[in-house]
């Protein structure tokens, strides 16, 4: 395990200057001018040229490739060419509330979505199967940014209960989690339908094996199958769709930082990418992709811990 | 630690937790929500994004200023400078400073060091964008400690040197022990002498300023302005109506006017100058290299259409290439109304007789271009001119349409209120786009065609204002009737705030294209 | 199994299964009447859905002519919803079938081979996956523009390395399971059992999310028109209606609703129709 788990990790060094290569060309044949990004439209030619000799722009690709990755592998995150301040202080100001968003709409996803799955199976063609299943495909059908404003209107400008700017500045944890609660409801909502409906499916899979049938057979009682059995075979496709998702969330998450005005990661790259900060840009997709690689590696290595048949070694 | 323990520390938790909303202290806060995502810098003098101009206009004083809730050079007042004399030949311009005003966090007071130092960085191409403005600045000078002696090249007419030394873009005063120490940080370091001071600035999040407790003209009511970015439109909306927002950038749009209108307690200011949209059209290539093609399609327009669609309160159909409201504006121009049977002819003439594809237009995804984009898209195609329009990001449309990549470019902007820079940096042959002193003349006009040149570089010199009012006109009418560019119509300023919130002075217009907040602006609550 | 059924032949007897679950059949019917929407849209829609009248604007639905009123530029709701459908199931569909064709063997044959080639495979894939989608999206718009067939493949490949990790968990399980050793002892090519053996082991999974990676392209068209960048105006897809609605939420609802309700349906049909194409497809299901 621990031999798998350090495996993993050297072998995403080559990843990691795939990625690194990958980014620093892609935002460079991206069009568009950063100098003139920054400076404005009325900006003189000279003012330009000086910002773009300033900021390295002019060097050669090589030579600004080269200090890219000797940067990186130092740990240097460089500076954003627009504020001028220090990539790592945005990041690290900005990643909290990225993880916590994420985290918490994972976490609602998972408590509503597997009991919501497993009640759905358990009923299959019921009523109230029905029901779940209807109501989590109205969940994946409504894009990030229409829920996030359909609760906003509620429970902000209606209700008055929770803030609209839910930038997580909050004096204190009760004013921080009401800030929270909007924006991870929404992504939430939309994991719980993902969850629910991988966890419906899988589970009946599961319910068909033989294994079942014969544990079934041998008289065990019902529910004690559900749980034995099913649930933990019924768990690996659920974990893979969380681990997926929990990089797909916090990449979607640009939409409810954007609404909720959030400092979160996302919101950063998006910013970085209109206004073509390079420097920024190459740096935060880096630190994202990593972010990543790890939700991956704890996906991998959680199937081990749901079913002993899958071995790291 | 059992279930109970847990439980009444949670609660304790929770008691200080709510006990600490309760004591935070209320004080008087002015927060505005601003429709972009990020600022790019608080150096006046390098920060020329619209967007830039909201957060740095109450950081810094001019010599001169417009007064407030006006961008009338004819109301130009006195500001850090108290009174000013000019020679008898127009050359020699002298500025008496105010005494005793302090520069913020203690950088000192204000003397004329600071004012030569600052001319001397607007002035300076490598360390600003509008050095151009002050190419006839030959010399600047301190005479004493509040003495500031400005030669020129040659004698301009008065609104020249006072307009490019008001607090607005070059004539933003900065402290010059503040810029030497922290160089190219200054845009992170803004110290000026304005009303508030840089607190505090969070990437995408929001700008922070605190009053100046020592401003000239008195300290200000307001404690502290919180600028947030927060570019969606409905999520502004949503936070002004939950009381989270004073003011807010709004929708420039009529029916968004009248549905914020309905809003109790709710002021709406539709302001001026407004960035005039003009459709200009690329002669390097066919098919506007056809001056027929150009003037069939600008009688395809329907103005009255397009102002009807986004609203006549908030848009002014506009003819001439110079804005309405400028100085020797002119509506004596010929003027291309909608008339599709005389641009059939045309077109039929020019060898178009079955309808015209235009190619390549590229447009930014910004609403207050895309929208009117679309419709002009729409009115050209109900009479067989189509086109294939590409939407792209903003970053990318200006990169396109420098490249001369668009075979038309629909182009909004509003500038300093003469018609000089509006007809230098559109209309000149040296800014076309694609020479090294390019800037927006996006239709090649005095490059592939003889333009107007003469009349717009004879104007920038000429003393007798009303010659130079006489040439500026001329300009607009040649202008037209080369028809390069189809002016549109003039989009006005949206404000939105609540009742409470008393600017101070009657709004009309901002030169800055943002409210101004001074030392008279009061949260009446 | 019954004495009825021994007579069938596997195909009959799959077509059976489907048209027992009737949820299945009504979502085949669904999808089938969206297509044909889609297809006859220029007959179906009432107006021209890029026709613009200033004297409609923002008219209410069951005003005169307008049974789902109308936008900002007087442009007919109900007929832009028609329309949309042919863009929006462009999208959904071909990015996905693009997606699954890419990814979903690249996903077996890393599971199935494991060791260098699982390795080399899923770092590909790790490479792809950890790029905010979004960001990507954006990017390859920027760098190829706007068009319903650009999206397509901005979509497919963004949503490729998906289908792999998708496809590649479950042929792990499969890996080692008598029936495939069986086929190895047999001396089975690699590539027989891959195909023949996990691939309709793998699919039922793979149809199930695939319904759902529809909803999701679907979505993510939207989500590039909330970013300004989705299908070139004035073209109407449902995502750019919806994100063109939204700010109109509170004085014309419609603008949102009605292509949003459009989503819903075609959402919901592809689900219904994924579940019966799963019980189909897995070899286990034997019509109880």
């Amino acid at each position: 395990m621990h031999r798998y788990v350090l495996r993993r990790l050297l072998a995403t060094i080559p990843t990691l200057w795939l990625m690194l290569t990958f980014v620093f060309f892609l935002v460079r044949i991206v069009p568009g001018d950063p100098a003139m990004a920054i400076l404005g439209d009325s900006a003189s030619a000279e003012a330009l040229e000086r910002f773009r000799q300033q900021m390295g722009l002019n060097d050669p690709l090589p030579v600004q490739y080269f200090r890219f990755l000797a940067d990186i592998a130092r740990g240097n995150l460089g500076t954003s060419m627009v504020t001028g301040l220090p990539v790592k202080d945005q990041l690290m100001r900005a990643l909290p509330y990225t993880l916590e968003l994420t985290g918490a709409g994972v976490l609602i996803g998972v408590v509503l979505g597997v009991p919501l799955g497993l009640l759905s199976g358990l009923k299959q063609n019921s009523w109230l199967d029905y029901l779940i299943r209807a109501v989590s495909l109205a969940g994946l059908s409504v894009p990030a940014f229409v829920l996030a404003v359909v609760l906003m209107m509620v429970f902000s400008v209606q209700l008055g209960w929770f803030p609209v700017i839910s930038s997580g500045s909050g004096a204190n944890l009760v004013e921080h989690l009401r800030q929270l609660f909007l924006p991870a409801l929404t992504l939430g909502l939309i994991m719980t339908a993902y969850v629910a409906r991988v966890t419906r499916s899988s589970f009946l899979n599961v319910f068909h094996h033989d294994y079942i049938r014969t544990a079934r057979a041998k008289g065990v009682a019902e529910p004690r199958v559900v749980v034995k059995h099913a649930l933990k075979n019924a768990l690996i496709p659920v974990i893979t769709m969380v681990g997926l998702y929990a990089g797909v969330l916090l990449g979607s998450s640009v939409m409810t930082e954007i609404v909720f005005n959030r400092p979160g990661l996302s919101g950063l790259i998006v910013g970085a990418m209109s206004r073509r900060d390079y420097t920024a840009l190459q740096s935060l997709l880096v630190v994202f992709a990593l972010l990543v690689v790890v939700i991956n590696l704890i996906t991998d290595l959680m199937y081990g811990l749901v079913d002993p048949r899958i071995r790291y070694d | 630690m059992n279930l109970r323990n847990l439980l009444t520390v949670a609660l304790v938790v929770v008691l200080v937790a709510f006990g600490s909303v309760a004591a935070f202290a209320q004080t008087k806060v002015l927060r505005y929500g601003m429709a972009q995502a990020d600022i790019g810098g608080m150096d006046p003098h390098n920060a020329p994004g619209t967007n830039d101009k909201t957060v740095i206009d109450p950081m810094f004083n001019g010599l001169v200023r417009f007064r407030p809730g006006s961008a009338n050079p004819e109301y130009i007042e006195p500001d850090l400078a108290e009174r000013w004399e000019v020679s008898n030949d127009g050359l020699v311009w002298t500025f008496y400073l105010r005494q005793g005003v302090q520069f913020h966090k203690g950088y000192g007071e204000l003397t004329a060091e600071d004012v030569v130092y600052s001319l001397e960085r607007a002035k300076d191409p490598q360390r600003s964008a509008f050095s151009s403005d002050y190419v006839l600045f030959s010399k600047i000078e301190a005479v004493d400690r509040y003495t500031v002696r400005i030669t020129l090249a040659r004698p301009v007419p008065a609104v020249q040197v006072l307009g490019v030394l008001t607090d607005y873009q070059g004539g933003m005063i900065i402290s010059k022990k503040a810029a030497e120490e922290f160089g190219d940080n200054f845009r992170m370091n803004p110290i000026g002498t304005g009303p508030f001071q840089f607190a505090e600035y969070v990437p995408r999040q929001y700008v922070r300023l605190v009053r100046n407790e020592q401003y000239f003209r008195g300290t200000p009511e307001i404690e502290e302005i919180v600028y947030r970015f927060m570019p969606e439109l409905r999520s502004r909306e949503l936070a002004f109506r939950a009381g989270e927002l004073d003011i807010m950038e709004g929708q420039r749009e009529e029916w968004w006017v009248e549905d914020i209108s309905k809003v109790p307690g709710t002021i709406v200011d539709v302001v001026g100058p407004g960035e005039m949209r003009t459709l200009h059209f690329n002669m390097s290539r066919p098919p506007f290299d056809d001056l027929r093609v150009r003037q069939a399609v600008s009688y395809l327009i329907n103005r009255d259409e397009i102002v009807e669609i986004i609203g006549p309160s908030v848009t002014v159909p506009a003819y001439s290439p110079v804005p309405p409201g400028y100085m020797a504006h002119t509506d004596d121009v010929e003027r291309y109304d909608y008339n599709p049977q005389k641009a059939k002819q045309l077109l039929a003439e020019a060898g178009y007789p079955n309808g015209l594809h235009i190619g390549p237009v590229i447009i930014t995804e910004v609403e207050s271009l895309l929208v009117p984009m679309q419709i002009i898209q729409e009115q050209l195609a109900r009479e067989g001119v189509t086109m294939d329009l590409q939407v792209v990001d903003h970053q990318t449309f200006h990169d396109r349409i420098r490249q001369n990549m668009s075979n038309m470019v629909l182009y909004g902007a509003a500038r300093f209120p003469t018609p000089d820079q509006y007809l230098t940096q559109f209309y000149h042959s040296a800014s076309t786009v694609g020479k090294p002193t390019a800037v927006t003349n996006f239709s090649h006009y005095g490059s592939v065609i003889p333009g107007v040149d003469h009349l717009i570089d004879m104007a920038r010199i000429e003393l007798n204002q009303q010659r130079q009012i006489e040439m500026w006109q001329l300009a607009q009418r040649l202008i037209t009737r080369d028809a390069p560019a189809l002016p549109v119509y003039v989009l006005k300023l949206v404000f939105v705030r609540k009742d409470y919130v008393d600017l101070g002075y009657e709004f009309e217009s901002t030169i800055s294209l943002t409210p101004q907040f001074n030392e008279r602006t009061r949260l009446l609550k | 199994m019954t004495e009825a059924k021994v007579g069938l032949s596997p195909a009959q007897r799959k077509l059976r299964v489907f048209l027992r679950n009737r949820a299945a059949v009504a979502g085949a019917v669904l999808v089938i009447l969206l297509v044909v929407v889609a297809v006859a849209a220029p007959w179906l829609a009432p107006h021209d859905p890029v026709r613009q009248s200033a004297a409609n604007r923002l008219k209410p639905p069951g005003t005169e002519n307008y049974l789902l009123g109308t936008d900002r530029f007087g442009r007919d709701t109900l007929s832009r919803v028609v329309w949309g459908a042919r863009v929006s199931l462009q999208v959904g569909v071909a990015s996905v079938l693009l997606g699954m064709a890419i990814g979903v063997p690249a996903g077996i044959i890393a599971g199935y081979k494991g060791g260098r080639t699982d390795q080399v495979l899923m770092r590909a894939v790790d490479v792809a996956l950890s790029f905010p989608t979004l960001v990507l999206g954006l990017i390859i718009v920027a760098l190829l523009g706007s068009g319903v067939w650009k999206m397509i493949l901005a979509i497919a490949l963004v949503n490729a390395p998906q289908f792999a990790r998708v496809a590649r968990g479950p042929t792990i399980a499969l890996r080692d399971a008598e029936f495939v050793q069986a086929a190895r002892a047999l001396g089975t090519s690699d590539l027989r059992i891959m195909f023949r053996h996990v691939l309709p082991n793998v699919m039922p999974d793979i149809i199930t999310v695939s319904s759902l990676w529809v909803a999701s392209a679907i979505r993510t068209e939207a989500n590039l028109s909330f970013l300004g960048l989705g299908v070139a105006p004035p073209t109407p897809s449902w995502g750019n209606m919806v994100r063109e609605g939204i700010d109109f939420l509170g004085r014309a609802p419609w603008l949102a609703i009605a292509p949003a309700a459009a989503i819903f349906l075609t959402i919901l049909a592809f689900n219904m129709l994924g579940d019966g194409l799963r019980d189909i497809a897995d070899p286990r299901t034997r019509g109880e």
